[in-house]
């Protein structure tokens, strides 16, 4: 009896821990492309995570190194890109959003200071329900590693 | 008749084979374009000269690109994704051609479709962080128009609602051969194997052809 008892409040944590699922969201390699000389609009990437089980909308961003962070999306349309921009995002329960060269990107606008390689640039990025992330994105030449 | 002859007839007569089948294959060969992402232009379009400013503002004529293959983008530096991550692509394909002999290798162009804020002391910066022999262009807007209709580039000022402005502009990289004629369209996306791959594949067949 003892065994099944504590079997079954085992059972009952495990399943907690499933059904509240409130992992807070997370960026994965998030990066800013470093910019040439004396330019006004950066671009950063990254992969946006959200583990937990409800669906969160993102309302916006800011960084103390720029005037200003908005979402934009690049769009190829019969051969022509154009910039969308994005006031909210949704990140899906379980899904991640892909922020990618040449898609979807946080727009940088008016660097405080030239930024380069190896320089590290914080973004806050806030949800519908008051929560906030804050990632660190080191500033690279190009993408990948 | 020894062994050593009857070998040396069976080889001689293999190699006569092989080598009618190679002529033959070489002769007869239609000119099939390579499989590429690029479209091809089967008859390269030629370009009336158009007037431009170079980055140090001096006059730079479009038939100054003659003597070598280029690979064209337009654009503005005021575009914080599409531009960079295209200059940044087209920088690496030079590098990954560096292996081509120098005559085959590209020279890339960069012209801007914003002259108002792109003057060629901000283009100098711009290119140079990207390639330092990338050829960076502005001038009148007539003339960059004028160009750019010629090789079926569209761009449009868009005004945003914060103030100031945008450009929507074709994401394709041109390649211009060495007569600084229109040969090929590379559509976005790209990438740097793409983009190179097919600028060797069709600098192959068009030398073929030539």
């Amino acid at each position: 009896m003892k065994h099944f008892l504590s079997i079954f409040f085992l059972i009952l944590i495990a399943a907690a821990g499933c059904a509240k699922s409130s992992q807070p969201p997370y960026a994965e390699d998030p990066w800013v492309r470093e910019p040439p000389p004396g330019m006004g609009m950066l671009a950063g990437y990254m992969i946006l995570h959200n583990p937990s089980s409800t669906d969160m909308t993102l309302t916006g961003a800011s960084s103390p190194d720029f005037a200003a962070v908005e979402f934009h999306n690049s769009v190829v349309e019969d051969g022509v890109s154009r910039m969308r921009q994005e006031t909210t995002l949704v990140l899906a329960a379980g899904e991640a959003l892909r922020f990618v060269p040449g898609g979807r990107h946080m727009m940088l606008i008016a660097p405080g200071r030239q930024l380069s390689e190896g320089d590290k640039v914080l973004i806050e990025l806030s949800f519908a329900d008051g929560s906030e992330l804050h990632i660190t994105a080191p500033v690279r030449s190009s993408g990948g590693h | 008749m020894g062994l050593q002859r009857i070998l040396m007839i069976i080889g001689l007569a293999t190699l006569a084979v092989v080598a009618g089948l190679w002529l033959q294959l070489r002769m007869s060969a239609p000119a099939v374009p390579p499989e590429t992402n690029a479209t091809l232009l089967r008859t390269a379009r030629p370009i009336e000269d158009v007037r431009l400013q170079d980055t140090l503002g001096n006059e730079f004529r479009i038939q100054q690109l003659q003597g070598r293959w280029s690979l064209v983008f337009f654009g503005f530096t005021h575009c914080p994704d599409v531009c960079p991550t295209t200059l940044t692509i087209l920088g690496q394909v030079a590098r990954s051609l560096s292996d081509l002999p120098e005559a085959q290798r590209p020279q890339l162009v960069f012209v801007t479709v914003d002259p108002e804020r792109d003057v060629p002391s901000v283009i100098k910066g711009y290119v140079e962080h990207f390639d330092k022999n990338m050829i960076g262009l502005t001038g009148e807007l007539a003339q960059i128009e004028a160009l750019a209709a010629q090789l079926g580039v569209a761009f449009q000022k868009v005004p945003l609602d914060q103030g100031g402005y945008s450009m929507d502009h074709s994401a394709a990289i041109l390649m211009l051969n060495p007569g600084a004629e229109l040969n090929a369209i590379i559509s976005a996306p790209h990438t740097v194997e793409g983009v190179s791959g097919d600028y060797r594949k069709i600098v192959e067949f068009m030398d073929e052809q030539s």
